[in-house]
């Protein structure tokens, strides 16, 4: 049975668990760095040729610049928000259609389950990549935006599955019947009863889907597709290594994003590795009841 | 044998089960199925309020009939009725009000409430049956109602349901079932989970919702001695069949169907002196669902 | 005469127990408090009795019988105690020594069994499964025999040898377990709700097998359970627990008849009958056992001085012929149970 939700779930479960403590906390950490970050340094230093190229790290320019002579330091801080923009958002969309297609399939069944259920099976098989590949390379957007939304919508079959199992297992129990016996309707009951339960859920499902999404936007870009506007990791990796970064030794290029993504990654895994001890209650230790 | 609970011609029954048949299908292309019940027919009446106990078995299909009579699943075969409509109908045209006459106590007390809220979340759903006429008296009806049952609403109210005892949810499942004054109450197994020190208080409770309120109540049990203890009829079900029907002190002191025989023969007393009575099982395996066993099968009772 | 012991152990009883508890007291640690479950349990089982341990959720009854075989595991903790059998302290046997009596001396068939059956093995492989694992392989054709002798006495067919769990009833998948149980002849069998998940009739099918397979070995049986009627269809002597103490002990006939302690008259008055349906005869069994609520209800039979009582550990007062009730007093509630069971 789960436990009660609500405010005492957020500190109870920050106070006790590390690991989400720490994912949180780098996360969080990287959003402050990307919302303060660009306001310290300016975007002087996003422009072209406005200091020596390939410059190693300086007191001026502490992570160095590229060779078009950008500060690397100010590229990381503008790029921190956009690149974490595309995971939250195409993570949402993902999450919010997977969540809503999982609960209605879970609860209705029958015919309408039968069809979402297939579309989920079928649309998992299908190497999202490749139709991302395709779906950019035509659509030739710079709207960063319009990419999550894309990315967001290839993500759904994986919540969607996750969800309707739970939502399965939830319309089973006596809170529904009682709900149904007091004269709420399907929508009521779905959104409503089930719903709430499955919170957890539906943050596990969020957190992976911004992971998935957040590989699945640097792949693109360092395929060379996607908007150049914007100086997300991606990008800068892309540029990176399209000019030679490795090659001529300029790890102040290539290495900041990469560690960028290596935390983001590792934060994100961080809190979703705490979720699932907290969704799996035998591996929580908890005293007997 | 003629069913003793139909009433005399005018009001029609209250509920009313004509020749219902409910099977489940499963397996690829829905080839198999399994028949819950299977050809029952009974009558509860409506110029009285009644307690009917329907005994039997865990399989016997007991909290299957349950389920059918609260519209929560329709019949293969044969009408379901209540009040002389077809409870398919009644749900379709006037649901809201369908529900508020037929209402329900179920067997798990922690599994009625839903964890996500607390316990006040059951009263608030009640909200759309426009009970009370302000917030505020809606308020008061829930106190008194809880106060009715026994509950302290200071100590109930705000809690979450696992906060509270398996007798004091029950408790506060029967509350809310008054504040609806349905005409029908199924109860299904309330009281076989709740420790035995609450038992009673919990049953008397449910004799008091039919002498004082009028509140028929279908008691979906396998604990024949509860069921001997607030029941005025009794029905007892075997393999989704009635076998045997009557006054519950009729059939309990003189059972006819070899089935009631054994299973009232199997109930065990609560007194050292009196032990097991009646045959013992000598069927193959020891069980009474050995290949066969001629107990096993229905007796010819309607 | 105040005791802690039961009167099977006294001087004069009729030989000695198979199993002692004395003073076992189990703990749970929780993430905000420490949970008692068990609090100074004491009692003994004779040789070829079976008694019987009753009571409701949160009695400490099934954490009891975990700890005898000392199969509680964290945060669950033996806090202290001594549980003899045979002469050895099962607490502090080292662990080849426990191996060795478990299961040979003590077997114990755990609530919910029938459900635990491992779903991939045949029922005979299993029950030959338990043998071998405590006796080491033998050779299998008299293994194989043996398990079915041990079908025979659970009243199975041979034929159930071979089939899976999923295929065998509730009635048969216990049957199977009583056979695992007992497949070693252990001196004592502990069954914790062997037949609360059963119909009644196959319940009492199941249980009168027990009861005789117990017999045929000539072992003991500690039933526990909660339900009062099957207890006083299957004890010699009964045993209530409450909040993780016996609040009384002694011949079956002598508790149902004549309940001393407020809370078993509860209980007793609580369960219904269908022969005796408005309770007539168990209320004659609770009247005439004094109604002044000014003194303790153990009226004569107290000699305990009051203040001291309050600290006592639950103190066993003798009302005759190895009945024994604890003194009440050192619960926080005397009074209101006192009010309930005389209401």
């Amino acid at each position: 049975m789960m436990p009660d939700q609500g405010s005492h779930l957020a500190r109870r479960v920050l106070a006790v668990d590390l690991r989400l403590g720490a994912g949180l906390a780098v996360i969080v950490g990287l959003l402050i760095v990307g919302t303060a970050g660009p306001l310290v340094v300016g975007s002087a230093g996003l422009r072209l040729g406005g200091a020596p190229y390939a410059q190693p790290p300086t007191a001026a320019h502490l992570l160095g610049t590229d060779t078009t002579g950008r500060d690397v330091l100010t590229l990381m801080v503008h790029g921190t928000i956009p690149t974490l923009m595309i995971g939250l958002l195409a993570g949402g969309v993902g999450t919010v259609i997977g969540v809503v297609l999982g609960l209605v399939s879970g609860y209705v069944r029958g015919p309408v389950d039968t069809v979402i259920r297939g579309a989920a099976d079928v649309a998992v098989t299908i190497p999202a990549l490749a139709i991302l590949v395709v779906l950019t390379a035509l659509l030739q957007t710079q709207s960063i935006e319009l990419m999550a939304v894309i990315i967001g919508l290839l993500a759904w079959p994986y919540s969607t599955r996750a969800i309707r199992a739970q939502t399965l297992s939830l319309r089973e129990r006596g809170f529904v019947t009682i709900a149904v016996l007091s004269g709420r309707n399907s929508l009521e009951t779905m959104f409503l009863e089930i719903l709430p339960n499955l919170l957890p859920y539906v943050v596990a499902s969020f957190v992976g889907a911004v992971s998935g999404a957040i590989v699945a936007a640097v792949g693109l870009q360092l395929l060379g597709l996607g908007p150049i506007t914007t100086p997300t990791m991606g990008l800068t990796l892309q540029y990176a290594f399209q000019y030679g970064a490795v090659a001529r030794g300029m790890w102040w290029w290539w290495g900041p994003p990469t560690l960028f993504l290596i935390l983001l990654f590792g934060g994100l895994f961080l809190i979703s590795s705490a979720l699932d001890r907290y969704l799996n209650p035998r591996l929580r230790g908890v005293g007997a009841s | 044998m003629t069913d003793p609970v139909s009433g005399p011609t005018g009001a029609p029954p209250l509920l009313e089960l004509d020749h219902v048949r409910k099977s489940f299908s499963s397996g690829v292309g829905r080839r198999e199925s399994v028949v819950a019940v299977d050809d029952v027919t009974l009558a509860l009446p409506s110029e009285r309020p009644v307690i009917a106990a329907i005994a039997g078995e865990s399989g016997s299909g007991k909290s299957t009939l349950g389920h059918l009579a609260l519209g929560l699943l329709s019949p293969t075969e044969g009408r379901l009725r209540f009040r002389g409509q077809t409870v398919g109908d009644l749900i379709r045209t006037d649901g809201l009000e369908f529900r508020r006459q037929v209402q329900a106590i179920f067997q798990d007390p922690a599994d009625v409430f839903n964890p996500f809220y607390r316990v006040d979340h059951v009263f608030a759903m009640l909200g759309r049956f426009r009970l009370a006429a302000s917030a505020g008296e809606g308020r008061e009806q829930v106190r008194s109602a809880l106060r009715a049952v026994g509950l302290d609403p200071d100590r109930t109210l705000g809690r979450y349901a696992h906060e509270l005892s398996g007798g004091q949810a029950q408790r506060l499942m029967i509350a809310r079932v008054l504040l609806l004054k349905p005409r029908l109450i199924v109860a299904d197994e309330p009281v076989s989970m709740v420790d035995a020190s609450m038992r009673v208080a919990i049953l008397d409770a449910m004799v008091e919702l039919k002498d004082k309120l009028g509140v028929s109540i279908l008691y979906i049990t396998h604990d024949l001695a509860t069921a001997y203890r607030v029941s005025d009829e009794i029905f007892i079900l075997h393999r989704g069949r009635i076998v045997e029907r009557g006054s519950t002190r009729a059939v309990i002191a003189s059972p006819v169907d070899p089935y009631t025989r054994q299973l009232i023969a199997s109930v065990p007393e609560p007194d050292p002196d009196i032990r097991w009575g009646g045959p013992p099982d000598d069927s193959p395996n020891g069980t009474p669902d050995g290949p066969g066993v001629a107990l096993s099968q229905p007796a010819a009772v309607r | 005469m105040i005791t802690e012991l039961p009167a099977s152990e006294r001087p004069g009883s009729v030989g000695a127990t198979v199993l002692t508890v004395e003073d076992l007291r189990v703990s749970y640690e929780r993430r905000d408090d420490r949970l008692v479950a068990v609090d100074g349990l004491s009692f003994g089982v004779a040789p070829g009795e079976v008694l019987g341990l009753v009571g409701e959720s949160g009695s400490g009854k099934s954490t009891a019988a975990m700890a005898i075989l000392r199969l509680v595991r964290p945060p669950g903790r033996i806090e202290r105690g001594r549980v003899t059998l045979g002469g050895v302290d099962l607490l502090t046997a080292d662990p080849a020594a426990l191996r060795r009596i478990r299961w040979r001396e003590v077997a114990l068939i755990p609530q919910g069994s029938m459900n635990s059956l491992n779903p991939v093995m045949r029922a005979g492989d299993q029950i030959a499964d338990a043998i071998t694992a405590h006796e080491g392989r033998g050779d299998g054709a008299t293994v194989r025999q043996r398990v079915a002798t041990l079908l025979d006495s659970v009243r199975l067919g041979a034929d159930v040898a071979h089939r899976y769990p999923h295929e065998l009833s509730g009635g048969m998948r216990q049957r199977v377990c009583i056979a695992m149980a007992t497949a070693l002849d252990p001196r004592l069998v502990i069954a914790d709700e062997p037949t609360s998940a059963l119909d009644v009739v196959t319940q009492r099918a199941v249980a009168e097998t027990l009861l005789d397979a117990t017999h045929r070995l000539r072992a003991s049986m500690i039933l526990i359970g909660h339900d009062l009627a099957l207890q006083a269809q299957m004890v010699d002597r009964l045993a209530v627990m409450r909040r993780g103490r016996l609040v009384e002990i002694g011949p079956v006939r002598a508790v149902f008849h004549r309940p001393v302690h407020p809370y078993t008259r509860i209980l007793l008055t609580a369960v219904p009958s269908i022969r005796d349906p408005d309770g007539k005869r168990r209320k004659a069994w609770v009247a005439g056992q004094g109604d002044d609520s000014a003194r303790c209800f153990l009226g004569a039979a107290c000699v305990q001085d009051r203040a001291t009582a309050a600290e006592a550990r639950p103190l066993m007062h003798d009302v005759g012929e190895g009945h024994l009730v604890a003194c009440p007093i050192g619960e926080g509630d005397h009074a209101s149970l006192w009010t309930a069971a005389h209401d």
